[in-house]
């Protein structure tokens, strides 16, 4: 598998995003991972890169290629993020895979999901899930595996 | 001629008491009755004239004319006979006497010709007969509308009996059925409040369960870091691991389980494709989901669905029924025959119905036919299964309005029959 330019995890639960990020640091897909406990923080991190309003030589900023996002959070939850996320600029967007990751099976969700450009997977994110959107999403470049 | 009339006042005749003889007894006697009748003769004309003028209802007017001028007409010869007994102008009497003819001749044709006008005429008896009737006939027609008021009276009088009862009973009535949609209306808002209730558990059941969710599948996830993270560990310590990990997957289940039977409803609600789905085809993607578990089970599935080869049953109901139904026959067959399952369709007038019969332990049912579909009720404990299974085959069929049997005999196996309404499921083809 290729490494992508950066992975952000997007859950307030923090055991999640730790076991997400040893799972993705394990399968060694990228070498940046940043987490977030809501979608506020979280958009506000992908506007400011977007609009490049940041400083190249931080280690911290980077643009993503494949973000998680959980859909329950405090403060921001992950259909409000999208919603905002969809008014970013769409060059930014189009290299980016957002995948909506949550414990929820409710058609609610799943029919709200469907409304946005986005990936669905329930938890736990799994070696078989990452590899099946690597397939899917990240195939067409060189694998560097 | 011309001499008659220029002569008619001449008396150069023989005067008419020469015939007498001018005896005086027969000379007077004639005079004195020819006087008389015509004074009779001269004062009947002015009685007729005066009853015809003061009869206005007279419908012969004329005639009593006629009567009049010819009884004067008559006088007058009596008067001239008198008159020629002294002095004979018998010129002038003829003349008056062929007057006082064709007066009589006119009177005569006006009588006959009245003839059978006046015998119309009602005499007086008649009149008072007539008269007579009438008023008995008056009488007779006062004392019948008399009676008829009377009769009138008591037909209204039971008219307004019967509108006051009828009212009453109408009121009666109204009031009844005001209390009828009053309980009605209760029923409503018990049964609105009910199915609140119902989704509010729904909910409760679906947020608790996806609540835990998120620490379980974490704990998973510790549990897999840790076993990569531990130095070799002895056999002890790995008993508790594997101990660990069973009780996690047992709690993932349920809380699956639970999230499942909370959303039957609402996916049952949001959903709205309706199209036709094959049961074959259902049946096959169920069967390689669990590919693995029917492997190892060697459980043969058979199917005929030849009779109805689809209906209008959503995709994820009919996936749920046949996991449920095919994964609860793989965990109560039989060790000592080969498992069957057999799967079939059949047409019956209201219901479509879908029969799973399998060759497994079967149970013993004496009225536990209910538990068996009520959550986390299982009739067997040997065995391990969440209580949900079954339950959730029920709310499904509940959300079709359906029904669901059970038969089932120890040693030789269980059949589950499901009756979806039939009219609900006609699928255009």
């Amino acid at each position: 598998m290729r490494k992508l330019s950066g992975i952000l995890l997007i859950d307030d639960d923090d055991t999640t995003n730790f076991l997400n990020q040893r799972l993705l640091e394990r399968m060694q897909v990228t070498d940046q991972i940043r987490t977030f406990v809501n979608g506020k923080q979280a958009f506000d991190y992908l506007y400011n890169v977007s609009n490049n309003n940041y400083d190249p030589s931080n280690a911290n900023y980077f643009a993503p290629e494949l973000i998680f996002l959980d859909i329950n959070m405090p403060v921001m939850d992950g259909f409000e993020m999208l919603e905002l996320y969809e008014r970013l600029d769409k060059d930014f967007r189009s290299k980016i895979v957002m995948t909506v990751l949550t414990t929820s099976t409710h058609p609610h969700d799943t029919t709200n999901s469907a409304n946005y450009a986005a990936e669905y997977l329930t938890k736990p994110l799994t070696i078989e899930k990452i590899k099946y959107l690597f397939e899917k999403y990240f195939s067409d470049k060189p694998v560097n595996n | 001629m011309k001499n008659f009339f220029s002569n008619i006042i001449e008396a150069d005749f023989m005067p008419h008491g020469h015939c007498y003889f001018w005896r005086p007894e027969i000379l007077w006697l004639n005079v004195g009755g020819d006087l008389l009748i015509a004074l009779a003769y001269f004062s009947l004309p002015l009685l007729l004239f005066y009853f015809a003028r003061k009869r206005t209802d007279l419908t012969h007017r004329y005639v009593f004319m006629l009567f009049a001028a010819f009884i004067f007409a008559c006088g007058t010869t009596h008067v001239i006979d008198i008159w020629t007994v002294w002095i004979p102008t018998y010129r002038l009497e003829g003349v008056v006497k062929v007057i006082t003819g064709f007066l009589s001749v006119g009177t005569a044709i006006a009588v006959y010709k009245s003839v059978p006008v006046l015998l119309a005429l009602p005499s007086h008896d008649q009149l008072k007969a007539l008269n007579q009737q009438l008023q008995v006939e008056v009488e007779e027609r006062r004392k019948a509308q008399e009676e008829l008021h009377v009769v009138n009276q008591e037909l209204e009088k039971r008219v307004a009996d019967r509108t006051l009862a009828l009212q009453l009973a109408n009121q009666d009535l109204e009031k009844e059925v005001l209390e009828r949609t009053r309980a009605q209306q209760e029923l409503q808002s018990l049964n609105h409040e009910l199915q609140i209730a119902n989704n509010e558990l729904d909910n409760f059941v679906y947020c608790a369960s996806h609540d835990l969710k998120a620490p379980i599948i974490n704990i998973g996830g510790l549990l897999d870091v840790l076993v990569e993270e531990l130095p070799p560990v002895d056999k002890h310590v790995q008993h508790v691991l594997a101990r660990l990990e069973s009780s996690l997957k047992q709690m993932n289940r349920t809380i699956h389980d639970l999230t499942e039977v909370s959303l039957v409803k609402q996916r049952h609600e949001i959903s709205s494709s309706q199209q036709a789905e094959s049961f074959k085809e259902v049946l096959e993607s169920v069967q390689e989901s669990i590919a693995d578990t029917i492997e190892q089970s060697g459980i043969r599935i058979m199917t005929d669905f030849a009779a109805y080869p689809a209906a209008l049953i959503k995709r994820k109901d009919l996936q749920s029924v046949f996991y449920n139904l095919l994964t609860n026959a793989i965990k109560y067959r039989s060790p000592d025959r080969a498992a069957v399952v057999f799967f079939s369709i059949k047409v019956e007038e209201d219901y479509l119905v879908l029969s799973v019969t399998d060759n497994g332990i079967g149970v013993e049912l004496r009225g536990n036919e209910k538990k068996m579909f009520s959550l986390f009720k299982r009739l067997h404990d040997h065995i391990d299964g969440s209580g949900v299974g079954l339950y959730i085959v029920k709310r499904i069929m509940d959300n079709y309005n359906g029904l669901i049997d059970v038969a089932s005999e120890v040693g030789k196996g269980t059949t589950f029959i499901l009756r979806f309404p039939h009219v609900k499921l006609r699928a255009g083809f």
